[in-house]
């Protein structure tokens, strides 16, 4: 009677480890799945950048016209600024696998490379207006995430307003590379989030859109 | 790597699915044996034990549903009066006068265990009954509990404790509840593993009770206590589930959370007294007090996580909407919303609809034996409402029992 009962024991923790592991294979399936969509977009997304890193070149000999680079780093920042929200989206609810923070990194590094591109344009061409959002990917503190969901939406809305007329670049600053963190400390950014508008002015206070709407040329 | 919440969802995962194979498994195996009931080799004589306590609207009904048992050799039915402030005494002299096989005895109130221990220093019987005073077992209860004691290592036999009214909401899940609890208490009965031999009916060995020296007085839950000193000192408690006791649910939330509170710190008080038998001597160490000090830790836990959880969002919106203001932007914005569910959201509706399927197949098992019926919408409630208040409760009693803030009435 006790050997049968022992089995018993046994017997459903062999199944529930069975199922169990069953579930985790099949969540970081589907978790990798959501990666492999995403991992798509981000190739498509580092031509387009390459793109418009040539077309930056092309424009050192004159061939271009200001607002043809400008056009065309409007479209790319609007691009991935689009995919890099539902990466977002779908990444606070990857619980199982890294996958998605990894192509997260890779977007701020492409996000990052436009920067550093409309850093040159502007200085070449001077009219372009520019914010770069730099946000707390990792934190924990509520009261940074609460500021940050308001910043988010309050560029949203800036964007909506402003059109072609602003290029957003939202990027997380704790992203770990280093370029990136080569242009924070040159920025002398103290705390996130925080907000740079032209390379010139940085909020760390969270403003309405028409008054950060004042910075711009 | 994982977080730190989802490790506590996937542990809080594992132990639910584990628990759900431990049952069905017992079932599948056993389920021949459920309605099982060994034949009476002897005719033990039975000393029917009734503590009341201000229970005038009550014990007339008890004594005379016990009255009318089928077992023959019920040789006595003593109403203990606990020194009742109403006219409990007086019925219980009016029902001794009337039968002869009552008798009244009468003492100062000292509560429930204290009373049944001095009313075993009188009994005559072999095996000793002992019934709630508001509640009402069958004909046929004692006489399909009697067998088990053929086999001399059973200390105790319990039934189906079941609710006698469902004439209000609270006491329909109540009544879900009970029968849940019945349908497990007989698959732990296959695994030597009952923890429980509830007030409402419980048929003991009067030996084991004299060698565990009758109940323990300071114990809120005497029923689970002896339970435990019964298979601590060797006996086997068994289940006879073709019978039933129906007993008088409380009918408000006031009075069943007082109810769960004394219940739950009877659990603590027994986990504490029984502590140095973790992992040790049997199914009492091995099974019963991992598994009973698991489920109220787990209760305990995930209601901390609940409210933390609930804390943070709060705090969350409050301070959006306070930058939302200070922005002159929109409170909430359709963007907000997340609705892309996580791999945890879908194993945790798998894990909800399993235990929703065992829930209705014990309903539908105990059902088919009563010939009663839950409503689709009692069931529902009862898994997404009503089992989400044990934990709370469990909560209240963690601090009634830290800071010593009980008694028994």
């Amino acid at each position: 009677m006790m050997e049968s009962k022992k089995h018993v024991f046994w017997q459903a923790l062999f199944l529930t480890g069975f199922f169990f592991l069953l579930g985790l294979v099949f969540g970081v399936y589907l978790e990798q799945v959501r990666g492999d969509s995403f991992s798509t977009s981000f190739y498509q997304s580092e031509v387009s950048l390459y793109d418009s890193l040539a077309l930056s070149r092309l424009s050192e000999g004159d061939l271009l016209s200001c607002n043809e680079i400008k056009e065309a780093s409007i479209g790319f920042a609007d691009k991935i600024y689009e995919e890099a929200r539902d990466l977002e989206r779908f990444d606070e609810k990857n619980r199982l696998t890294d996958s998605l923070k990894t192509i997260h990194r890779k977007y701020d590094l492409l996000r990052t490379l436009l920067w550093m591109n409309i850093m040159e344009v502007k200085e070449k061409c001077g009219e372009i207006n520019y914010i770069v959002y730099l946000y707390a990917y990792e934190t924990e503190d509520i009261n940074i995430k609460s500021e940050q969901v308001v910043w988010s939406r309050l560029l949203s809305d800036l964007k909506e307003e402003e059109g072609n007329n602003i290029i957003l670049i939202p990027i997380a600053a704790d992203s770990d590379l280093t370029s990136l963190d080569y242009l924070i400390k040159k920025f002398e950014v103290e705390k996130y989030p925080a907000v740079i508008i032209n390379g010139r002015h940085i909020l760390y206070d969270i403003e309405s859109t028409s008054d950060i709407a004042k910075y711009f040329n | 790597m994982l977080q730190t919440l989802t490790i506590v969802y996937l542990a809080y995962m594992f132990i639910a699915l584990y628990f759900m194979f431990l049952f069905t498994l017992t079932f599948i195996q056993n389920r021949k044996e459920m309605l099982s009931v060994p034949e009476i080799k002897k005719k033990y004589s039975v000393s029917v034990l009734i503590p009341a306590y201000n229970e005038e609207d009550s014990i007339e009904g008890t004594v005379e549903t016990v009255l009318e048992s089928d077992y023959e050799n019920i040789i006595e039915v003593i109403i203990i009066n606990d020194g009742s402030k109403d006219s409990t005494l007086d019925i219980a002299k009016a029902l001794e006068k009337k039968y002869s096989k009552v008798k009244v005895f009468d003492k100062k109130n000292s509560g429930k265990a204290d009373s049944l221990n001095q009313a075993l220093k009188i009994v005559k019987g072999e095996l000793v009954a002992v019934v709630d005073a508001d509640s009402y077992p069958d004909k046929h209860a004692i006489s399909s509990m009697v067998g088990f004691f053929s086999d001399s290592d059973v200390g105790a036999v319990t039934t189906r404790i079941l609710v006698k009214q469902r004439d209000n909401f609270l006491r329909k899940m109540q009544a879900v509840e009970y029968k849940v609890i019945a349908f497990t208490r007989k698959l732990l009965g296959f695994l030597d593993a009952i923890y429980v031999t509830p007030g409402p009916l419980a048929l003991y060995s009067k030996n084991a009770l004299i060698k565990i020296k009758g109940f323990d007085v300071k114990n809120m839950t005497e029923d689970i206590e002896a339970a435990w000193h019964l298979i601590n000192a060797g006996y086997k408690i068994r289940m006879s589930y073709v019978a039933k006791s129906t007993t008088v649910a409380p009918d408000t939330l006031r009075k069943w959370i007082k109810q769960r509170i004394r219940w739950n710190i009877g659990g603590y008080q027994t986990i504490l007294k029984y502590k140095s038998y973790f992992f040790k001597k049997g199914m009492l160490g091995l099974f019963i007090l991992p598994f009973f000090s698991i489920s109220l830790l787990l209760g305990v836990f995930g209601l901390g996580i609940f409210f933390y959880r609930i804390f943070r969002r709060i705090l969350f919106s409050y301070l959006s909407a306070k930058y939302s203001l200070a922005a002159q932007t929109a409170i909430i914005a359709a963007n907000d919303i997340n609705l892309n569910p996580s791999v945890l959201n879908f194993l945790g509706i798998i894990l909800f609809v399993l235990g929703l399927a065992f829930i209705f197949y014990a309903l539908r098992h105990i059902n088919s034996q009563i010939h009663e019926k839950e409503s689709f919408f009692s069931v529902i409630f009862y898994s997404l409402v009503y089992i989400l208040l044990r934990p709370l409760v469990l909560v209240i009693s963690l601090g009634k029992f830290l800071t010593g803030k009980y008694s028994w009435r």
